[in-house]
């Protein structure tokens, strides 16, 4: 079995205010990876610097890593950054999706569920893990969407940092910006090297939402229910 | 209730380009028309100073409502304070995502209503107060209804002047540049907030990313932080910034 992690932290963008929290979750995601589960330093691939981080570059990757994922493999991908629900037109309709800001654009959720449905081996794991506002899905008028991020497949479980409705937030803890949520989810992880999305979703519960710390965030899990006691990282 | 007040700017062929300063005293109609039809896009205040920026988007009309932009002119204007700001002659002119959570996209007079951004470079200190013949890298056709937004990004002032990158000379600046830098007695540095922009504008090479290492900024290393909660999601403050097209 071959692991892979695709992880994208963006801090500068052209169309939206800068954030200072996104690159130190990327530095946790590595260390937590590298450190306590042993990805090979080959098998994880960091976009952070503007150029990287632009619609075009991220997509390709994105595919790449899809690509890579052959049967019985494990892949994660993380992102961290701007998310926003916005207004797009399909066929002169108006529609809402979800997205995810680069520094140059923005990548929407039908972009990812395309690549989803061409390049995922429904063979292989993948995990995806959003930390940015809005991340768990973006609904038009009542009509609701499952996860905009998720494939239809049995093995593709997403984490998001909040709901459709509210921020997700970047604060300092241990005297660095980081976000919120991949704090908690990255500290639950390196306690227990085989924690499972229902142990996760157990403990993330007394930490968020927060309302003391104006933490105003519901992680969400998206996913069967056969996937709940599958540990997130293998 | 939100309401982001907004300039008017009305897109006519007949709009003459602006061609040169030397405007004489008793200006030709011909120098008339380039002095005139200037219309403002931008307002802010900085270091004291209170200033706005006027522009001329040039181009021809391809339909009724539609008007594509082949140049653009840009004119600042200092009203008052005793810093001067100058454009960098930097500018991007691109179209916005249609972020929902944006007011602007909730007028029901332009349901296909899109926003455009012109970011423009400033500095303090500085005295280019004209930015001529910019061309935009895309083409760009503004519709009736459209936002053109503007944003200014600044870049420090004469770092001779400020010594923002000199860390060991900081304490003998000549001009502590507040939008970066802050005093506190006799102490001067540059403030978690300067830090962010200069990491920003370097980001974007905007400055020389070289520069940082010289104040001990790694573009590569997370920033500290300090400074509370920080959303990772859009915001729209009410500013003078925005206008609404017009096409004649």
């Amino acid at each position: 079995m071959t692991r892979l992690s695709l992880i994208v932290g963006i801090n500068y963008y052209r169309d939206a205010n800068t954030l200072i929290s996104c690159l130190q979750d990327i530095r946790d995601w590595k260390d937590l990876l590298m450190q306590k589960f042993d990805f090979p330093v080959s098998s994880i691939r960091m976009l952070t610097q503007v150029k990287e981080t632009t619609k075009r570059s991220i997509l390709d990757s994105y595919r790449d890593f899809l690509s890579a994922l052959k049967a019985g493999d494990y892949g994660i991908f993380i992102f961290s950054g701007h998310g926003g629900q916005f207004i797009v037109d399909e066929g002169g309709k108006q529609e809402l999706v979800e997205g995810l800001r680069t520094s140059d654009d923005v990548i929407y959720s039908t972009e990812i569920r395309q690549l989803l449905e061409s390049h995922l081996n429904p063979h292989s794991r993948l995990v995806t893990v959003i930390d940015a506002c809005h991340s768990g899905g973006a609904t038009l008028q009542g009509s609701s969407v499952p996860s905009p991020w998720r494939s239809d497949h049995q093995n593709h479980v997403v984490l998001t940092s909040c709901r459709q409705s509210e921020r997700a937030y970047g604060d300092a803890i241990g005297g660095t910006m980081r976000g919120v949520f991949t704090y908690y989810l990255s500290q639950s992880l390196q306690q227990s090297q085989k924690l499972t999305f229902r142990e996760f979703l157990d403990y993330i519960k007394n930490h968020l939402p927060n309302k003391q710390k104006g933490y105003h965030q519901t992680p969400q899990f998206f996913g069967t229910p056969e996937n709940l006691d599958q540990s997130i990282i293998v | 209730m939100h309401e982001n007040l907004k300039y008017n700017l009305k897109l006519d062929e007949g709009i003459a380009a602006f061609e040169t300063l030397n405007i004489s005293d008793t200006p030709t109609a011909e120098e008339k028309a380039q002095i005139a039809d200037w219309q403002p896009i931008f307002s802010e205040t900085n270091y004291g100073t209170h200033y706005l920026i006027y522009a001329k988007f040039l181009g021809k009309k391809i339909d009724k409502d539609a008007f594509q932009v082949d140049r653009v002119q840009l004119y600042l204007q200092n009203f008052s304070g005793g810093v001067t700001i100058g454009m960098t002659g930097k500018v991007d002119f691109f179209q916005s995502a249609k972020d929902a959570t944006d007011p602007d996209y909730k007028d029901p007079r332009y349901p296909n209503r899109q926003k455009y951004k012109i970011q423009v470079g400033l500095q303090g200190m500085a005295t280019n107060q004209v930015m001529d013949h910019y061309k935009p890298e895309k083409e760009i056709v503004l519709k009736t209804g459209d936002i053109v937004q503007a944003e200014a990004f600044f870049i420090p002032v004469d770092t001779g002047i400020s010594k923002i990158f000199d860390p060991d000379d900081m304490t003998n600046c000549c001009f502590v540049d507040e939008i970066f830098m802050e005093r506190n007695g006799d102490e001067i540095f540059v403030t978690s907030v300067g830090e962010t922009r200069l990491r920003d504008l370097a980001a974007f090479e905007r400055i020389d990313p070289k520069q940082l290492g010289k104040i001990n900024i790694d573009l590569n290393k997370p920033q500290d932080g300090g400074g509370g909660p920080e959303e990772r999601g859009s915001y729209h403050p009410c500013k003078p910034t925005s206008a609404i097209v017009d096409v004649q």
